[in-house]
Formats: structure tokens, C-alpha cells, sequence
């Protein structure tokens, strides 16, 4: 069985149940949409593309646990996951948010019933999680200025500010 | 899109995942990381600092990195603990087995092993009549029942080799190696005539076979053909080469294959040596250590490291082998000094979160001055085309500890070692009055380079952060030690301290390829946190995630267990007291005189070894502990 999607740019996809299961709002909206397509207003055909490649590739994973908050916080990703998510910096973000939206991982929550808000915390931990992970290992060891310059961040501490912070984390820094 | 305008949800994901040196970093690039790093810095506020020395008046949202710096400053002056755990009048609970399963060991049974993640444990018997025939016995650690037992057959060299008429004295040497859920590998390591200069070591597969009623797998022994290192191997078949005895003891079943490997190893050169010890495996690497003395005049001692990688051969091939011998070239003023003292352990694959991927065979010789570490990469041996062999070749070696340690009168120090997962070995010195914790951290470049010593007697060590400081020579680090603390006048109360450290050390690059020393600048020392601690016990394993298990052998000898839940340090109480977590912990008494046996802190069991007068006769008794259900 299958359902269509269609994405923000008008592109149609159609997707095997069980795999677009594994996206918990889609798995809410078959229920109320019927036979009818399901719009994904804030997903274009190119991330949508990626993120069902990930479904499909672990589709018949189980479903990761529920966090408490305790699940241990390595930066570790698979090799397919490592392989999946080398993509331009703008997808990266594209598919992080995608994930986000798309609350991939709640879907175990939700039947379990813990909290949506609880499920919020834990919404990025699927390709959301890879691509957290890896924006992670790309700040590790950088100084400020370099991460600055990598993800075009605008400065906006005041010169006063910037002092004061620098002050704090003189201990961490060269002497 | 810039990283700066990703919803707080997926900044704080991502920050999550940072260390903490990566945190500090990144909340200074732009405001909504600088808030979100206080709101989750889960690393401030309740595992990751000296929070004693904050005089909690304030939420602890309210200190800046400032002020906490100023309290980890103020922890390098003085002793801190972040978590304390006090743990008053232990009491068994009801979970968890605290009573032994109790084992009558066999007549002079020794050298016993358990293939990590294995339920067998398996040990040596020598009995009285065929002293050079040693039993394996497998016992089932769930149960206590004796699983398997074999007679090995007698070695029979002469046929070809150059050990003629050998004789076999001793076998001390046992260790395993978990090959799958089902097959275990042993290797035995046996004296000659020749003494330890040409030991022959015997390979042995057991496999488990499951029964269709599920209770009991099926115990298979599986010696590999007999054959000499280097020789053609005997031309027997399997049947008639078998000179095994089975011995019908619990449950025991057939074994099907009936194959030997014996290596003859090749005669060293050294004139005297000691004892092996640390016997260690990987399925196709062996490796032992023994202290040389190079000549018999001579008081020079030094650690001689043999490591054999074979290859088991099948049908008529014979095995492959492949013979390394290091030692370290020893300062001999130093030498001449240590060597009254000098004791050699094994540091590599120690550490519970290290096991199995570490590169290096760690030694450290304990003198009265300074402890040396020598690392050994066992992948030397496997990649190198001839045989390896000389003195710590593409190896390296250091002293550490930039502070000496006074010799006193009698000391008698011990080392004690712990691998964290992040390769830093940490060595614990321990000569009576002075403790001493030493840190080495082990880089892939090949070397060794000290970081710091500091104190801690009884300790695991959790490495938080490293930070290399660009264009400098200078390291940041933040360490985690825990130390285990009780006193003999009130030993029913325990307390587990976590330390954290901030330091930053300065590496004085003077690494030298050839002598192998590594010049560094150091200054941190911590005191003990109880000077009139009497510390008679010692941590036998340690996970700072799931707990400590300790081993006393003063006052009430026991094993302590304990698991925190949920993992890691204590919350403070309202009143900025740490008392009030409780954690799971299960004690259980042994005998005095009993010394411990096995630990896996994973699986939750451990074992102790006691002697026992029961009916007039004095035997060996095994006390087995599931902490865990």
C-alpha cells in the first residue's frame, strides 16, 4: 500500500506505507486524509527526497527509545548515516529542520502517550539526530571566530559584551 | 541558513552533543547560543563542578562561567568533590543475589579465566598423579556447576624440534577469549624443562552447544592437532593423536573434535626469568610479560614482553607463527635504584570501557622514583615481514610523575591502572603515606606523554574534555577521578567522591625517538581527601556510569556493589547537601583471606577464591556474586 505525498514545490511522491510510517506527522495525517495526498507545505521535493532515501534505508530498524534525557551523547553516526548526510551545508540545515517538522520521532511516543511535549525534545533524533550530530562535529575544537566564519554568523554581542564573555572563558583559552 | 537562526530545539540538540569546551566556543559566537548554554549546561550545574565551593545562596543558573571557573580554580587548591555519596550502615537489599553460590574448587586447582562477556569460568587443576597433565574445568557461573572438565595430554616434543626430552614442570598460565556466542579459546601456556625461556603454549577451542531443553548448552573441547611451532605437524589422525581424558564430573558431554596446537617457542637468550604475568589473548595474539634479569650478575632488571600471533592450521598445514620479543632499555643508575622494587604490570585492555580497541600494549614498572610507562603497539608484530624483536623498536616510552615520590622507609608501593575510554592511562601509586595519581596520555603518534599527577588512592578515572590550544603547546583538561573512601575504624561507612579537575598543562616538547622521554611541565597535587583515611581496600572495577564494585580484604571483607540510579553523581538537596542520593548497593561478605577472583561489572558477578576447613580438611572454595539480576 501506498500514499502520496506532495511537496511545497508541487512534486509528487509516491511512498510505501511503511515507509512513510516512519515519519510520525505523516502517520497522523493518513488517518484524517484518506485516499487524498498529503501536503507538505514546508518540505521541498529535494529534502523530501532525502529523507524518505533515510526511511526507506532504515525502515525496518525498530524504533529508537524513548529519551529520557539520559541516553548517552556520543557524536557517533553510522557509516551509511555518515554517507547519507555529506551533503552542502544548506541541505544540512534543510534536512535538520525538515526532520524537526516532520517530527520523525515521536511516532513511538505517541503510542506509548508521553507527553507531546516530551516528544519535542526528542523530535530531532532520527535524521534530525545525524544531522545535529554532525553540525556538532563540525564546531568541536573550533574558536569562536572559526565557527563564526563556518556557519556565517552575524556577531551580535555588543564590544562590551564580547568582553565580558571572553573574561569568563579566559580559563578555557590560551594564557 | 546560518546556524543562528535554527529553531532553539535543534540549537539545543546540537548542543547537546558538544563537549564542553566545544560549549564554551560556540556560546560565544552569538546570543541565542549563549543563552541556550546556560539554560543546558547541564555541565555546570549538577555533575561537572565543585558546587561546595559555591555557597549555593543562588540558583545555579545565576553564576557566570566566571564565577565557576573561580570555584574549579578554587578546587585546585584544595581538596573539592563534586559528588559525595555517603553510604551509612549498608545494608543488602532485597534485589539482587548477595549470597554466594558456593564451589568446592578441585585439589590445587589455580590460574583461572573468564572469557570477558562469558558466563564460564574456566581454571587449571594439577592433580597429584600427573602433575604435568593439567584439568581444564569449566564451571558455569550461573549455577556453580562444574560444565566440562579435561585432562590435557602429556606434551610429546620429541618427535621433531629442537627441544628434545623436554619435561613438563608447571602450567600457570591460562587465559580466554570469547570467539563467538558459542566458541571460547583458550591458551595455555606451560614451563619446560627449559624454565619460562621456552614455555609451550597450547591452544584450546570449547564450544557450547545449545540442548533442545534450553537449560544447559553442550560443552565441546576442541584441541587443535599436535604440532610444533615451525614443524610439520604429527601425522597421527585426529582419533589416535587424542590423548584426552575425560573426566565425568557434573555435567560433562563428549567432546567431538579432538585436535591440539602446541607451539615449542623458540628459546630466549635471557639468562633469568621471572615468573609470566598478565597473561593476555586476542583470538590469533598472545602475550605474556616477564621481568629479565639480563645477566645473572647483573641486578639490572628489565620487562621482557613476548607477543606470539599464529595462525591455526588446518588439515596438514602447519600453524603459523609469529614471535616479537621487546624489552625497554632500562636507565641503569635508575635501574640499579629500582630494581630492588621493581615490579612490571600490564596497563592495556584493563579498563572495561577500553577493551578490545586498544592498540597498545601498556607496561609500567613501578619504581620507588618514578614509574616508567612503556607502550607497546601490538600491530607492530602482525604488520611487521620479519620477526620483531630488540628494544621497544616504534615504540615509546616515558617517565612520569614530574614529581618524585619520597622512598620511604619501607614502602611498598602499588600500582594500580585504569585505561580511560579516551586512551588516557591513569596509574595510581600508592606507597603508604603518599598518593599519588599519574596520568599518561597515550597518542597514536606513539608516544606517551605525562599530563599530571595529582592524588587518588582507590579511583576510576572519567575523562571530560581536552583542548588543545591552538599554536601552543598547552592542553586544557578536565578530569573526573572517583575515589572510593572508607576508613578501618568505620568501615560499614563508605564514601564515593568525585573529584574535578581543571588543569592546563604546558608540554615541553622534548620527545626523543631514540631514548624515547618525554619532558613535561606539571604542577598539580590534590591531597587526599581524608589524611587519617586508612585506605585497605581496593576498587577491583569501576564504571562511573553504572557504578563501583570494590573488594575489601580489612575489617569485613566483602564486595561492594553499587549502581546508581539513575547513572551519575548525586543532586544537591535543598540545603546544598549531597547526602541524600541513594543508589542500589549490594554487599555481600566474604571470608578473610579471600582473594578476589573475576569481576565484570557489566554483567554484575564476582568471584572470590577462600580456603575453608571443612571436615578436617582444608579445600579451596569459589564464592560466586550476581549483583545484578
Amino acid at each position: 500500500m501506498s500514499i502520496t505525498i506532495v511537496t511545497s514545490d508541487n512534486e509528487q511522491f509516491c511512498v510505501e506505507k511503511l515507509v512513510a510510517q516512519r515519519i510520525a506527522l505523516i502517520e497522523d495525517m493518513v488517518e484524517n486524509a484518506g485516499d487524498r495526498p498529503i501536503p507538505l507545505p514546508n518540505v521541498t521535493a529535494s529534502v523530501l527526497r532525502k529523507i524518505l532515501e533515510y526511511c526507506e534505508h532504515h525502515k525496518n530498524d525498530p524504533l529508537p527509545p524513548y529519551d529520557d534525557g539520559s541516553r548517552s551523547r556520543t557524536t557517533h553516526i553510522s557509516e551509511w548515516d555518515q554517507k547519507f548526510i555529506t551533503v552542502d551545508q544548506e541541505m544540512l540545515f534543510e534536512i535538520i529542520l525538515a526532520a524537526n517538522y516532520l517530527e520523525m520521532k515521536p511516532l513511538l511516543y505517541v503510542r506509548l502517550n508521553v507527553p507531546r511535549v516530551q516528544c519535542l525534545t526528542a523530535c530531532n533524533a532520527v535524521a534530525g539526530d545525524i544531522g545535529c550530530k554532525t553540525v556538532a562535529n563540525m564546531i568541536k575544537g573550533k574558536s569562536p571566530e572559526e565557527i563564526r566564519k563556518l556557519f556565517n554568523i552575524v556577531n551580535n554581542f555588543t564590544p562590551e559584551e564580547e568582553a565580558q564573555i571572553r573574561k569568563e572563558a579566559e580559563w578555557a583559552e590560551d594564557r | 541558513m546560518p546556524l543562528s537562526n535554527v529553531p532553539d530545539e535543534i540549537l539545543l540538540e546540537i548542543v547537546s552533543h558538544l563537549d564542553m569546551l566545544s560549549k564554551i566556543s560556540l556560546s560565544q559566537t552569538f546570543h541565542a547560543a549563549r543563552n541556550l548554554s546556560r539554560i543546558t549546561s547541564l555541565w555546570w550545574t549538577t555533575s561537572d563542578l565543585p558546587l561546595a565551593h559555591l555557597k549555593s545562596t543562588k540558583p545555579i543558573e545565576d553564576y557566570t562561567p566566571h564565577d565557576l571557573y573561580s570555584a574549579a580554580l578554587h578546587a585546585r587548591r584544595a581538596t573539592t568533590y563534586l559528588g559525595n555519596v555517603r553510604l551509612s550502615n549498608i545494608t543488602p537489599r532485597e534485589t539482587g543475589k548477595v549470597k554466594p553460590i558456593r564451589v568446592r574448587m578441585p585439589e590445587d586447582s589455580y590460574a583461572e579465566t573468564v572469557a570477558p562477556g562469558s558466563p564460564y569460568l574456566f581454571y587449571l587443576s594439577r592433580p597429584s598423579h600427573a602433575p604435568s597433565q593439567p584439568i581444564i574445568f569449566c564451571h558455569d557461573l550461573s549455577t556453580g556447576n562444574v560444565c566440562g572438565s579435561w585432562q590435557l595430554s602429556p606434551l610429546n616434543l620429541q618427535k621433531s624440534g629442537p627441544s628434545n626430552n623436554l619435561t613438563l614442570l608447571d602450567t600457570s598460565c591460562l587465559s580466554a577469549v570469547a570467539l563467538g556466542h558459542t566458541l571460547i579459546r583458550l591458551s595455555i601456556l606451560t614451563k619446560t624443562s627449559e624454565a619460562w625461556s621456552a614455555p609451550v603454549l597450547r591452544i584450546v577451542d570449547v564450544s557450547f552447544r545449545d540442548t533442545t531443553d534450553g537449560k544447559m548448552a553442550t560443552f565441546e573441547l576442541r584441541l587443535e592437532k599436535q604440532t610444533n611451532a615451525g614443524s610439520e605437524p604429527a601425522e597421527e589422525s585426529d582419533e589416535t593423536s587424542s590423548r584426552i581424558v575425560r573426566k565425568k564430573l557434573g555435567r560433562t558431554h563428549a567432546p567431538v573434535s579432538r585436535l591440539q596446537n602446541t607451539l615449542q617457542l623458540p628459546k630466549l637468550t635471557y639468562s633469568y626469568l621471572y615468573y609470566p604475568r598478565w597473561y593476555h589473548t586476542e583470538p590469533d595474539v598472545v602475550c605474556w610479560i616477564q621481568d629479565v634479569k639480563i645477566t645473572k650478575e647483573d641486578s639490572v632488571i628489565a620487562p621482557l614482553l613476548t607477543v606470539v600471533s599464529y595462525k591455526l592450521g588446518s588439515g596438514t598445514d602447519s600453524p603459523r607463527v609469529k614471535i616479537g620479543k621487546w624489552t625497554c632499555k632500562r636507565d641503569v643508575d635508575n635501574a640499579l635504584l629500582s630494581a630492588r622494587l621493581c615490579t612490571t604490570t600490564f596497563a592495556g585492555h584493563m579498563s572495561l570501557d577500553a577493551l578490545c580497541d586498544l592498540p597498545y600494549t601498556i607496561i609500567i614498572i613501578a619504581n620507588e622514583m618514578k614509574p616508567e610507562v612503556h607502550a607497546v603497539q601490538l600491530s607492530d608484530i602482525l604488520s611487521s615481514e620479519k620477526t620483531p624483536e630488540g628494544i621497544w623498536s616504534g615504540t615509546a616510552s616515558t617517565t612520569i610523575g614530574g614529581q618524585t615520590v619520597l622512598p620511604r622507609p619501607s614502602p611498598r608501593n602499588t600500582y594500580r591502572s585504569q585505561v580511560s575510554p579516551e586512551r588516557n592511562l591513569w596509574v595510581s601509586s600508592d606507597n603508604s603515606n603518599e598518593r599519588m595519581l599519574y596520568g599518561a596520555r597515550i597518542t597514536f603518534d606513539s608516544h606517551v606523554e605525562c599530563i599530571n599527577p595529582a592524588a587518588a588512592p582507590d579511583f576510576g578515572v572519567r575523562y571530560m574534555a581536552e583542548r588543545r590550544v591552538e599554536g601552543t603547546e598547552a592542553y586544557s583538561y578536565h578530569l573526573r577521578v572517583l575515589v572510593v573512601t572508607s576508613t578501618r575504624y568505620t568501615k560499614d561507612i563508605a564514601d564515593v567522591w568525585w573529584y574535578d579537575l581543571f588543569f592546563r598543562v604546558l608540554v615541553s616538547r622534548s620527545f626523543d625517538a631514540e631514548n624515547g622521554s618525554v619532558g613535561t611541565e606539571t604542577s598539580l597535587y590534590i591531597p587526599p581527601p581524608k589524611s587519617d583515611s586508612h585506605y585497605d581496600r581496593y576498587v577491583v572495577s569501576f564504571g562511573l556510569e553504572r557504578g563501583v564494585a570494590w573488594f575489601t580484604t580489612m575489617g569485613s571483607p566483602s564486595f561492594l556493589f553499587l549502581e546508581t540510579e539513575p547513572p551519575g553523581p548525586s543532586q544537591p538537596s535543598e540545603d546544598g547537601d549531597y547526602e541524600e542520593k541513594r543508589i542500589k548497593s549490594w554487599r555481600a561478605l566474604t571470608s578473610h583471606g579471600s582473594e578476589i577472583g573475576h569481576v565484570d561489572l557489566r554483567a554484575g558477578v564476582a568471584c572470590c577464591f577462600s580456603n575453608r576447613l571443612m571436615d578436617g580438611d582444608e579445600s579451596t572454595y569459589m564464592d560466586i556474586f550476581w549483583f545484578r539480576q
